[in-house]
């Protein structure tokens, strides 16, 4: 099978920064009325007591589910295939792949506020963007989703802008 | 004689000498000093001209409020103009030069503009060159000549080679200014708990308390001031940021501030947004010069300013000083300068003093005169005063090298003001006092009228506790003091007994004589006394003029000058460089670039890369020295004769998922995808309420549920945003989800007479038959065990599939079918190519989408179905949309076989080249099949009015004309047979 290529892979590495791929990336998308039916069944699957609220993630065993949207759960997960997760039954909502929608640039600890302050007017200090809190924001007017992790922030970059946004995060890392 | 350094005293360190030139002179300064204060060490009092007659100009103040001293500072590409020298930080090796002024400031040809002075009146540009019987040409030829000859300095032309950067900030409390009003709502707001931001204008903290030379709180002001900034920069949950101007206070506590970094920093000025919950405003206020002739003059300047320059910088401005008052504020002054052992005559307009101010003076060795005002400075650089009685009498010449004077106090009012805040005026202290705001903004200090040190330190814990409270924490009480604090009256303006060019406006060089003149003339409100006279505007923003703009007006209207009414200041407080507005994003960063999957295996290959949007897309893949058209046209032959691959991952793509997503785009397609059957894909076009065409794609029907629908690449954003707004506002009751899926999916194009033989080779669990998989029809597959998706669709006319693979392997995707296309005879094409063989055939694209097209317009009316209504269904039965003269679309082709013709070029009749003609050329390629220039275009009747006739290409700009002939704009294949095939 062909290999997957990120679209940062032919940048120069930066300390402090580095790039994944998501394995799974999921998005659920419940219709009016059927959100709850939809998160509490993805929780269950997950592991999970109950889905994340607004803003936040929350990580199961298989996978984390972040709430990136009022009738939106994306399920994550660092490894497996898309068909090791649940399909919504069409009464319920959609399943959508974007598994290669996104890229994951990870900021490390050290770097992420004083780096990432620069671009997003989000206060990304540990004390108000905790552990496991979720951003949809805008990063060099692109929209992203920032994701606080224990050792950094992940920035869900979409693909074909993940490049211009490494190097502009490089070239103010510098 | 001229300004010198004291033996001792100052906040500078006489240890670390610095060099820097003026005006190419070498001088030294030391560390602590700014340029201004280095200057008048130095001796230099003529620093400037000014604005509009050229005069001599010095240094006036020691801040911000300084309207005379602009220089530049830096060479070549690293030019400042307008720095004000007493904000700029001295620096070793700075190189600061005089502006506006040729071929020397000490010899300046544009003095000559003294003369004509009395032409040069209040609305000397209208009066001259605008208004009934003036013609607009006069205004254009002299302009030019004008402009040079008035103004301020001039920015380089190179590119700024510096960086600059933003950053944004949150924090509980912003305290703006960092005297003592600012430090203590500082130290008490954090000794709360709260989260403070201190932002300070100057390289030190401090404020007035850099100069102060009486105690505060019993403790002498410098050690006052040093247990409480180190007490600050210890706490953990304050930043302090020196060098920081608040330049604009916006909705919800949000403050614009610049921050300007020393050399050798990562940046030069860094951008901040801070957004706070509540904000203090301890910026100070700002001394008022007195209006008296010669005010200008090189070695006048305010009061405060003496004092500051000989308490900080251990800088005399004069050997003898004259300061001249209508409050109590100069004593400080005049008393630390006699100390300082500089000969000082007080004058003052009040008539009686308390005995302790007079005291104090004889104490100090003042020599006072009382019931006196300055009436002109004598000496091109003030080398006497005359003063006398309010009246003007009692002249008398008093000998001086410097002169200082004080007409009162404003309170910063700008942030204020920016939020729409009305000051209110305060007689007694001849002050604009803050007003009430609804907003969590309190001002403290001198910014609410406190002028006493101790006082502004009490309003500072006030404003600090006040903040606490406010966001829940507990705060010590204590009550702000009211406003004032002098012992006795100030005595404002006296305008009687003046001598010469008395300046209101010194930045902008507006005179007493302006502004009695503009108001004579009718322009007596302040906004309209603004544009007409200029008071007010440039880096100054009337920081030192307005008020007293307003006391002269108010005696022209005979009204309290609280009747007068203000100008509302607006962002930035000060100049902001265009650099740190922009930031990063700049040169390749400007605008984010998105990049196909396939962008690295295009580089590789050769592909010359177009910005299209924010797109990089392959243009053409010239071989050898191939130019563009050679290129293109290799391509197209490529297609046409064996097979072409074309990387097509930028045309926008969209899940549309759920149960209703048929009705969905029923509804916003002209025609019907609810009957498309799963495994096969339909041209839509959508088109605006309006019922002008929005924009074209194919969707595919991949599931019961589940639709996959293209756009243009340009329309991508829009159509997306547009689908979201449907279901957001009208329909939100659809069980439909729509989702950019562009991202998701690397795409090729492959299309020629032997694509399906290179398909098949590569995805062998789909049958590419014709009777298996024909046209318009949609299949899944996989090569090299990658799930692909793939359609049977066409935009060259040719045989041709959209395959599409999950993104990161979309350059695996590529390699594979360019080593099959390759083995074919076939290859890679490109964006001109792709765009010649769509003319070709006949398929609209972007520059027949250009929004103004109708369906029929585009020759597509026969797509609408009239069975169901769709977005845009009633508006494009307008009567105006559905007449038959409307320009439509035709197919051109030279008359004269080889002649080619141009896109943009206007056609009309033959012998008729007037107005608009009768319709413009689109889209022009040379076709290789066809051996000749071909176009598509839009002319009025379209083809029933004009097939087979003659019409005149005329592009006047490139001066082209061509007849063409009018033809069906299917110029290939218009039986389909190829696609088909």
């Amino acid at each position: 099978m062909a290999d997957r290529i990120s679209p940062v892979s032919q940048n120069k590495p930066v300390a402090g920064f580095s790039h994944r791929a998501c394995a799974v990336l999921l998005q659920y998308h419940a219709w009016p009325d059927r959100y709850a039916e939809m998160a509490r069944g993805l929780a269950t699957r997950c592991g999970l007591p109950e889905a994340p609220r607004p803003g936040k993630a929350a990580r199961g065993a298989t996978a984390g589910l972040l709430r990136v949207h009022p009738q939106r759960l994306w399920l994550v997960a660092e490894e497996g295939r898309v068909s090791d997760h649940p399909k919504l039954g069409a009464e319920i909502g959609a399943t959508l792949d974007l598994s290669h929608a996104r890229t994951i640039i990870h900021v490390s600890e050290d770097s992420a506020v004083p780096l990432l302050s620069r671009f997003v007017a989000i206060d990304l200090r540990p004390h108000r963007f905790a552990e496991d809190d979720i951003a949809l924001t805008p990063i060099h007017r692109v929209g992203v989703v920032l994701w606080r992790r224990a050792d950094g922030i992940d920035v869900l970059a979409p693909r074909s802008f993940a490049r211009s946004i490494w190097e502009l995060l490089a070239e103010a890392a510098a | 004689m001229t300004g010198f350094r004291l033996k001792s005293g100052g906040a500078i360190d006489r240890g670390k000498p610095l060099s820097f030139s003026f005006d190419g002179r070498m001088l030294r300064g030391f560390t602590g000093d700014t340029l201004a204060s280095a200057l008048l060490a130095s001796g230099q009092r003529l620093v400037a001209r000014s604005f509009k007659y050229h005069r001599p100009r010095g240094i006036m103040g020691a801040g911000v409020e300084e309207a005379s001293a602009l220089v530049t500072v830096g060479k070549g590409a690293h030019t400042t103009p307008n720095t004000l020298a007493s904000t700029e930080e001295l620096v070793d090796g700075l190189d600061a030069y005089s502006q506006h002024c040729w071929p020397s400031l000490r010899f300046d040809l544009g003095a000559i503009n003294q003369l004509f002075a009395r032409l040069f009146s209040a609305g000397f540009y209208y009066k001259t060159f605008m208004g009934p019987g003036k013609r607009p040409k006069s205004w254009l030829f002299y302009e030019h000549f004008i402009r040079r000859a008035a103004g301020l300095g001039v920015a380089s032309r190179e590119p700024d080679p510096d960086h600059y950067e933003s950053r944004e900030a949150f924090c509980d409390v912003l305290v703006i200014g960092a005297g003592p009003a600012g430090i203590e709502a500082a130290r008490v707001a954090a000794e709360a708990g709260l989260d403070v931001f201190l932002a300070e204008r100057d390289f030190l903290l401090g404020g007035a308390l850099l100069h102060e030379s009486q105690p505060i709180e019993d403790t002498d002001a410098r050690d006052w001031l040093s247990a409480r900034e180190r007490s600050l920069r210890a706490a953990p949950n304050v930043r302090i940021l020196g060098h920081t101007t608040a330049f604009g206070l916006y909705d919800n506590g949000v403050a614009g501030l610049v921050e300007r970094l020393q050399p050798g920093a990562s940046a030069r000025e860094r951008f901040w947004v801070v957004r706070a919950k509540r904000i203090v405003i301890a910026a100070g206020a700002l001394e008022r010069p007195l209006v008296f002739g010669n005010n200008d003059r090189p070695g006048v300047m305010l009061a405060s300013a003496l004092r500051a320059y000989a308490n900080r910088w251990a800088v005399a401005a004069g050997r003898r000083v004259l300061i001249a008052t209508n409050n109590d504020s100069a004593y400080a002054a005049a008393h630390d300068l006699a100390r300082a052992g500089i000969a000082t005559t007080l004058i003052d307009a009040r008539e009686n003093l308390p005995a302790s101010l007079l005291h104090k003076s004889k104490e100090a060795g003042v020599e006072l005169r009382l019931a006196c005002v300055p009436l002109r400075t004598i000496g091109r650089c003030a080398r006497a005063v005359e003063i006398g009685t309010a009246d003007g009498g009692g002249v008398e010449t008093i000998q001086c090298d410097a002169v200082g004077m004080s007409g009162g106090w404003s309170p910063t009012q700008h942030l204020l003001s920016q939020r729409g805040v009305k000051p209110i005026w305060n007689e007694t202290l001849a002050a604009f006092l803050p007003g009430a705001t609804g907003e969590p903004i309190r001002c403290a200090g001198a910014a609410a009228g406190t002028w006493r040190s101790e006082d502004c330190a009490r309003s500072g814990r006030a404003a600090g506790a006040e903040a606490a409270r406010a966001l829940g924490r507990r705060a010590p009480d204590e009550e702000f003091p009211g406003p004032g604090g002098w012992e006795a009256p100030i005595r404002p303006w006296v305008f009687g007994g003046i001598k010469g060019k008395a300046f209101v406006d010194l930045q902008n060089d507006v005179t007493l004589d302006d502004v009695r003149q503009a108001c004579a003339e009718g322009y007596d409100a302040p906004e309209l006394l603004k544009r007409y006279t200029t008071l007010g505007m440039a880096t100054d923003q009337g920081r030192t003029s307005a008020v007293n703009a307003l006391a002269v007006i108010a005696e022209a209207r005979a009204k309290p000058l609280d009747a007068i009414g203000t100008t509302t200041f607006r962002p930035p407080f000060v100049p902001v460089s265009i650099g740190a507005l922009a930031g990063a994003e700049r040169d390749q960063h400007l605008l984010p670039t998105r990049r196909s999957p396939m962008h690295d295996a295009l580089v590789a290959q050769g592909a010359r890369m177009l910005e299209t949007g924010l797109w990089l897309r392959p243009w053409f893949y010239p071989q050898g020295e191939e130019t563009v058209d050679e290129s293109y046209l290799r391509e197209m032959r490529l297609v046409r004769e064996a097979v072409g691959i074309c990387d097509v991952s930028t045309l926008g793509k969209i899940a549309v998922q759920g149960p209703d997503a048929g009705e969905l785009l029923d509804r916003v397609y002209v025609n019907a995808f609810k009957s498309l059957t799963v495994g096969r894909a339909r041209y839509g076009v959508m088109l605006r309420d309006d019922g002008i065409v929005m924009d074209d794609g194919t969707s595919w029907r991949i599931g019961e549920h589940e639709y996959f629908m293209t756009t243009t690449t340009a329309n991508a954003g829009k159509v997306m945003a547009w689908l979201e707004e449907l279901l957001e506002t009208r329909w939100p009751d659809l069980r439909v989800a729509v989702t950019s899926v562009t991202d998701q999916w690397a795409g090729a194009s492959v299309a020629g007479p032997l694509a399906r033989d290179l398909l098949q080779a590569l995805v062998k669990d789909v049958d590419f038959t014709n009777e298996a998989f024909s046209f318009m029809g949609v299949r899944e597959g996989s090569f090299d065990g990658v799930h692909c998706r793939i359609a049977r669709i066409s935009f060259s006319g040719e045989l041709a599939y959209e395959i599409y693979v999950p993104a990161d392997y979309g350059q695996a995707l590529w390699r594979v079918l360019l080593e099959g296309a390759k083995s074919r005879g076939g290859g890679t094409y490109g964006l001109e190519a792709l765009g010649a063989l769509r003319v070709e055939k006949g398929h609209v694209g972007g520059p027949e989408l250009d929004g103004r097209a109708t369906l029929d317009d585009l020759g597509l009316g026969r797509l609408a179905s009239t069975k169901k209504p769709f977005i845009g269904s009633a508006l494009r039965m307008r009567p105006d949309l559905q007449r038959k003269d409307r320009a439509q679309i035709v197919g051109l082709m030279p008359v004269t076989t080889g002649e080619t013709f141009k896109g943009g070029s206007i056609l009309c009749a033959a012998g008729d080249e007037s107005g608009h003609g009768l319709g413009w050329v689109t889209s022009v390629t040379e076709s290789p099949s066809l051996g000749q220039w071909i176009g598509l275009g839009f002319v009025k009747g379209g083809l029933a009015d004009w097939e087979g006739r003659t019409l005149l290409a005329d592009d006047p700009i490139r001066g082209r004309r061509t007849l063409v002939k009018v033809v069906a704009p299917h110029f290939l294949d218009p039986e389909g047979k190829r696609l088909h095939g």
